[in-house]
């Protein structure tokens, strides 16, 4: 029960952070600052909603899974911000 | 490269499952895999477990601020940002350091790493004023002790 209601908050933290992204990236002016928005504030959702998913299940395994889910995801965005800002720089 | 395929064949076993279909995706996705490591000739550094770790809690911590400081701006009525350009020079020459480091600043408060050269990274950041150069310096020296 005490979990439930844990995850459910996290998971409404986390989609404020992503809708903060969404907002940032509606509101910024140029790309790169658009990039920050996405890298950063939707990183941090993204961590909250694997979190939430953590605390409602019990499974060891589930929980390695996310994980490596979180970590994929992390290093995939941070590596499209990076591969995008450089073809900006570049063109 | 023998550790290597049994690591990615227990990966893909643990995150596929034991069924035929996946079984025989592994079969492609496995050797795939071991032939890319081949034809790049680019294999996991070496590396210090216990300095990956704190690096790894000080770059969650990171993270969490990063994330906080973007929805503050950005959701602000009068959207608080500066943008300009930065460069860093780097303290080191290892590969694996440039690379970890530039991805790490991407998630680290207010910094957008935009291109690695020799010896400096080229940073856009959000705020000119917030800009806080030690800090990077310290995440490359944690960095820099993870691999050996």
């Amino acid at each position: 029960m005490v979990f439930e209601v844990l995850s459910i908050m996290l998971m409404f933290i986390g989609a404020f952070f992503l809708l903060a992204g969404s907002v940032g990236l509606l509101r910024l002016g140029d790309s790169y600052s658009r990039l920050h928005a996405l890298t950063k504030a939707d990183v941090l959702g993204f961590g909250f909603i694997v979190l939430s998913c953590m605390l409602s299940t019990s499974l060891f395994s589930n929980w390695l899974k996310l994980f490596l889910i979180w970590l994929l995801v992390i290093s995939y965005s941070a590596l499209v911000g990076y591969a995008l800002a450089n073809r900006k720089k570049n063109a | 490269m023998l550790i290597l395929a049994l690591f990615y064949t227990l990966l893909w076993l643990f995150i596929a499952g034991f069924e035929i279909k996946a079984l025989f995706f592994g079969l492609l996705v496995v050797p795939f895999t071991l032939l890319t490591h081949r034809l790049l000739n680019l294999y996991p550094p070496s590396i210090n477990p216990s300095a990956l770790l704190r690096f790894f809690f000080y770059f969650l911590l990171q993270s969490f601020l990063s994330g906080l400081d973007v929805a503050r701006r950005v959701l602000s009525p009068k959207l608080l940002v500066e943008p300009g350009f930065v460069v860093y020079s780097l303290n080191t020459n290892k590969q694996a350091v440039k690379f970890l480091l530039s991805m790490t600043i991407n998630l680290t408060p207010g910094t957008l790493s935009v291109e690695i050269k020799e010896n400096t990274i080229l940073i856009h950041t959000l705020d000119r004023s917030s800009y806080n150069e030690e800090n990077l310096r310290y995440m490359e020296s944690l960095i820099d002790r993870i691999f050996l």
